[in-house]
Order: C-alpha cells, then structure tokens, then sequence
C-alpha cells in the first residue's frame, strides 16, 4: 500500500511544475560548481607570460626562458619596445635594470624574474669568493620547521572546512524545499477534500509515510544524479584527486540525509496537516523552519570552533542532527557509536513524528476551514482518532 | 442472519454538540435504503462512523455480524459529501489508483478503469487532467472511483446533490444495478422524490435520533392522518365533512384530513349525500409531507 502511494507521488511530482525548477536550479548549481572548480583547479595549469627583454648586455635571457614550475616564459627580443606592451604582446619589458610594466606590476613576474636573477647572481659571486657548490648549499639550506595543529593532521583542513559548510547549507536547503513540497502535497489533499476518500482506503499514517517515501526517494535520486553526474564529469574532463575522506563522509552524509528527510518531511507533513488552505501554508511551515535554522545557525557560528558543546549536543537532537551530524563529522572523524547513535535516534523520532503527524492529519480533517491550532492539538491530546 | 450492515445506538458528542443521539439502522444484503434527514440531523456523522472517520462514543456497526476492520472498510465504496479528486492527475490514473489503493493489483484496476470510464462516457477524456473536466464529468470519475472495487457495500452520502438530470439519471442506474448485483447501499438525500422513485426503504433522522424507518409505504400508513379527497361530478353547495377537517374545498372538490382510525365509510357516505361522485381516494400523506412532520414535530412512531 506505502509503496502504490508512494509511486503516485513519484510519478505526479516528477511532472509538476515546482520539482522541474527545483531540478533545473540544482543542475545550474551543478554547474556552477564544475566551472568554479574547473577555475580554481586551473592552477595546476602553468601560466603563460611574455618578457620583453630590450637593449644589450641582457644575458639573462638564457636563464629566464627555462621558466619556473608554475610559469611557462617566453622571451621576446624582436620588437621588445613600449609599444609592444601597450599592445599587450608582452607582460613586461626589461631592459637589464628596470621593469616596464602596462598598469601595474605583476607580483608572481616580478618575483620570478628577481629570484632568477639573485639565483645567477649568486652563484657567480659565490665563485668570485671560491665557495664549492656544497659550502652554497649549506648556505641557504633552509631552517627545518615543522608544522601542527592541535586537531592533529590537518593537511585537509580546507576540504574539511568547504565539505562541513557545503554539506550543511545543503541539508539545510533541500530538507526546506522538499519540507514544503511535502505540505503542499498535504494542503492539497485537504484543500481539495480528496482526503476523506483517502482515508477511507488508508490509515494516516501510511498515506503520510508513503508521500515521505515518495518524495525521499525523488530526492535522493535527483540529488545521486546531478552529483553523480558532477562527479564523473570532473573525473573525465579533469584528472582530480578524490579526497580520501570522501568515501566515509559520503555515505555518512547521505544516511544523515535520508534520515533527516524522514524527519522534517514528516514534521512539514504535522504542521502543514493543520491548515487546509494553500493560503495558510507560510504561517503553518514556521515551526518547522526554526528548529531547522536554529540547527544551521548553530553550525554557521561554530565554524572556527566546531567541538564546542552546542554542536556536540545538537548532533544528537533530531531536530539538528540532519544538519550538525554531517558539519561535526567533516572537521573530525566521529566514532562509530557516535554516529550510530544519532542516526538511531532520528530514526526513532522519524516514526514518532509520522504517527504525530498523522493522528494530526485525523483529528483536523474533521475542522475543515478553520485552523487547527497547537493550543486546540494539545487540549486533545488523549482524543482518539484511530 | 446477520448479513448487511448492522448499527446499534450509535451516539456522538463533538463538544457540546450532540451529533448523533441513538442512531440504529440496518442495510440488508442486496438492499437500498434511503437515509433522510435535514441538514444537520446526523446522516453525515453516521456515514462517516462506517467508514472509520469518526469514532462513536458509543454503539456498534458491523458488516455480515463482524466489526468493520481496516480491511472491511477498503471494501466499501465510499462517497463523502465533500467530493474531491486530485486536481491535477488524469482521469483514468485516479481510478486506477484508488482501485489499488482499494486492494486491486495494477493490471486489474487498469482493466477495470477503462470499463468504467466507457461505462460513463468518460472514453475520450481518460487522459485529461481531472481539473481539465466539467464539474458533471469530475462527478462521473468521482462515482468511479467508488465503485472501480466493484463493492459490496456502498455508502454514498447525497449521491444526487450538485448532479444534472443526466447525470442523476446515470447514477440512479448504477446505484439500482449495483444492488441487483446483490451489493447493498446506503445512500443520504434530502431530495425526497429521487429517494421514491429509487427506492422503497427509508430511514429517517431529525436531531440525530431516527424519527422513523421502514419502506415508504408501510412508513405512509403508520401515519395518523388519511386524506380523503372527493371530487363531485356536478359542483355542490357547502359542504362540511363528517368527521376530521376540510384542508381543501373549490365547490366541485374536497381534501379532507381525518384521522387513520377514523369511519372511513361513514366519511364517503356522507359525501355522497352532497351528490353523485367522480372521483375519490383515501391516502396516507406523501413521503415529502410525512418527511416535514416527522422533522418538525420531533415525533416519533
């Protein structure tokens, strides 16, 4: 039965209007990122400059043209004038002792050239004073300093940083638009009186856990396509490097996020069971909303000191948890237990919130019209309504 | 014994509100019964209490002398006053989905769908959306979707209200052909002529309490109250009935009201004396009549 309801809201989501702009949105979103990373990662590029050298006595050409890692030299001696940098043909003209630059100078060119230059000079004033190449060696041999950080290894400290940030906003964002795709669906139902013959067939509940169901698998499966889909796409194009952490933080993730859809969608589906008109839907979702911001604020603020207290504690509430479970385990790998445990208690409260939610969805079938307010909910608690 | 649908002093308060006050009915297999009432007097919250949607305070509704489970009651084809389809799915999707929804596996309620969308001219419209069709057309894939399980029991709340002539006359075929095919029906109207032209049983309801029950005309002779009504082949003077009341009098014809126990043949012969007679008659009141009394007298029989 779950799974026939749950099907229908595949196959009636998939074809509506708002999933179409959600999926359109999300692939630019995937493209955005491919871009971004296709731009920062251009650094393993090298770059192409042009120097113009000018007058004589520059033997420096030579040792220029080998370039550096990270830069590829060419050496323009035919036409070396102002004009030709006017023109843009080269990026500096140099004339033995002083660089010529369009606008301003060029920081990465202009140490190059320096460091080049010191090196030649160097070496042969080190052969005026009769050093041997290994008395220059020790002379620059650098000081051995190492470095730590008190959360241990933390070469990956960036990745950490962006996935934590990326991971949260993410959860964030698409548990608050498939919560409020869920309790459209909801209002819908009842604003169009097909609930009563619905329940007629099924129970709350069911109908609830199979438009969860439903929904969380088009979720799931549209998220495991367009990133798939980035994935494979940055693999082929580019020869990037998949952090090592990726393969326990993905599949953490994910199960935090099947979970916490399970929750909040359940919990869209609770408040959005009290109103029976579209119109009321932006009031209905607040209570939703917050506990889920709170999460994310509480993940935002916590960026620099991401062990402090509040996180550590949130990570197990289930109202946080699908945000801050994901953020903690980004800085820092959680132990088994701790994960386990969190994500048992989502699950747990997953089922509570459906039976909340559909003895809601009951009891305020039979206010049609005017609000069911929490105040009415709470004085009623023990009313049976199947 | 025992077969069809059984409700023994069914009572409902919603706050202060008393919905329902002793409700008892019964639905033998094959039958259809009218449930009358004016708005208001419980017919709604009853039907509701079958299908699981309200949960009496106390009495009980059985189906063949069991309770009515989870899987009962998805055997029901249920039409709720507040009709309501999914707006943007298609005609036949809907059908078949609630066919599933019913127990029915996906061929079946497919198969069936289709039998049904011909059955009720829905042929050419089977893949618009159901917001697509005219109000007449919703209600027709409406009567479908209660019926795609092919139930044995249907409870149909105002099955009439908001329909055509056309479409009424449809569902007064289908609802007659469902209970020849031995399924049993309940069915809510205050729209006393439809409820007599389709059948002969009646339950009727005031202030959630059953004011009376039974068929129409064992329902119309339980009545205190005959009318006699006298038309004269020539027109005569004054004329002043024996006994009961002159409710109608032009000079050539007389309704009388006089009570059931009344002399009957006293009554026709003293008409007679005023002259040689045309035409006469002795009824109990019309349903409609019986309907308004039984509901603002509050009197029972």
């Amino acid at each position: 039965m779950i799974w026939v309801i749950a099907r229908r809201e595949v196959v009636t989501r998939a074809r509506s209007k708002p999933f179409m702009i959600l999926t359109g949105l999300l692939f630019v979103g995937v493209i955005a990122v491919a871009i971004l990373a296709n731009v920062l990662g251009g650094d393993d590029d090298k770059r192409e400059i042009s120097i113009g050298l000018a007058g004589t006595g520059v033997d420096a050409g030579e040792l220029l043209a080998a370039g550096s890692p990270t830069l590829d030299v060419e050496i323009v001696r035919q036409g070396a004038s102002v004009d030709a940098l006017e023109d843009g043909e080269i990026d500096v003209l140099f004339d033995g002792s002083t660089l010529t630059w369009q606008d301003f100078a060029d920081p990465q060119i202009d140490s190059f050239i320096r460091d080049t230059l010191s090196a030649a000079q160097f070496e042969r004033r080190a052969g005026e004073l009769d050093l041997a190449p290994a008395d220059i060696q020790r002379l620059f041999e650098p000081v051995d300093i190492a470095q730590e950080t008190l959360a241990g290894d933390d070469s990956q400290f960036g990745v950490r940083f962006v996935a934590a940030g990326a991971s949260g906003l993410a959860t964030f964002m698409l548990l608050q638009i498939w919560g409020a795709f869920l309790m459209m669906g909801v209002i819908e139902e009842k604003s169009s009186k097909v609930v009563e013959i619905l329940l007629s067939h099924v129970r709350p509940r069911t109908l609830l856990a199979g438009k969860v169901l439903g929904l969380g698998l088009l979720a799931v499966g549209q998220m495991l396509i367009l990133v798939g889909g980035l994935v494979v796409g940055l693999l082929l194009v580019r020869d990037i490097e998949i952090p090592s952490g990726v393969w326990t933080t993905a599949p953490l993730s994910l199960a935090t996020f099947v979970l916490g859809f399970a929750f909040y969608s359940s919990m869209f589906a609770a408040v959005g069971s009290t109103v029976s008109r579209q119109e009321d839907a932006n009031s209905a979702q607040i209570p939703a909303m917050l506990p889920l911001i709170a999460g994310y604020m509480i993940a935002a603020f916590s960026i620099e000191n991401p062990d402090n207290p509040a996180v550590v504690i949130g990570s197990f509430v289930p109202f946080s948890a699908p945000v801050l479970l994901p953020f903690r385990n980004a800085f820092a790998d959680l132990a088994l237990w701790e994960v386990a445990l969190s994500l048992a208690i989502l699950s747990l409260s997953s089922v509570v919130m459906i039976r909340l939610a559909g003895w809601i969805y009951r009891y305020s079938l039979l206010r049609t019209g005017a609000r069911t307010t929490y105040a009415d909910l709470w004085r009623n608690r023990n009313a049976d309504v199947l | 014994m025992d077969r069809g649908l059984n409700i023994v002093n069914l009572h409902k308060r919603f706050g202060d509100v008393v919905a329902l006050n002793g409700v008892s009915l019964t639905v033998p297999q094959g039958a259809l019964i009218g449930f009358l009432g004016p708005n208001g007097s419980g017919k709604t919250t009853t039907m509701r209490a079958v299908m699981g949607m309200v949960r009496p305070d106390a009495g009980s509704i059985s189906w063949n002398g069991a309770d009515i489970t989870e899987a009962v009651r998805r055997r029901i084809g249920y039409m709720p006053q507040e009709r309501g389809l999914y707006a943007r799915m298609r005609a036949r999707e809907q059908i078949v989905y609630f066919g599933q929804l019913a127990g029915l596996d996906r061929s079946e309620a497919g198969r069936r769908a289709g039998q049904w969308l011909e059955r009720l001219d829905l042929g050419d419209r089977a893949d618009s959306l159901v917001q697509e069709l005219s109000g007449g057309n919703q209600q027709r894939v409406q009567l479908a979707v209660s019926l795609v399980h092919d139930p044995e029991l249907l409870i149909l709340d105002e099955p009439f209200a908001g329909l055509d002539p056309v479409a009424a006359e449809t569902m007064r075929e289908i609802i007659s052909e469902r209970t020849q095919k031995g399924a049993s029906v309940l069915f809510s109207s205050h729209q006393l002529d439809l409820v007599s032209n389709l059948t002969s049983d009646a339950v009727i309801v005031a202030n959630g309490s059953v004011v009376a029950s039974g068929s129409i005309d064992e329902l119309r002779s339980r009545s205190p109250v005959r009318r006699l009504r006298i038309r004269w082949k020539e027109p005569v003077a004054a004329w002043t009935p024996l006994a009961g009341s002159l409710s109608e009098f032009d000079g050539r014809s007389a309704t009388v009201e006089m009570a059931a126990d009344a002399d009957a043949a006293a009554g026709i012969a003293h008409a007679l004396r005023a002259g040689p007679i045309d035409d006469l008659s002795m009824e109990p009141p019309e349903l409609s009549e019986l309907f308004s009394d039984l509901v603002n007298g509050g009197g029972g029989s």
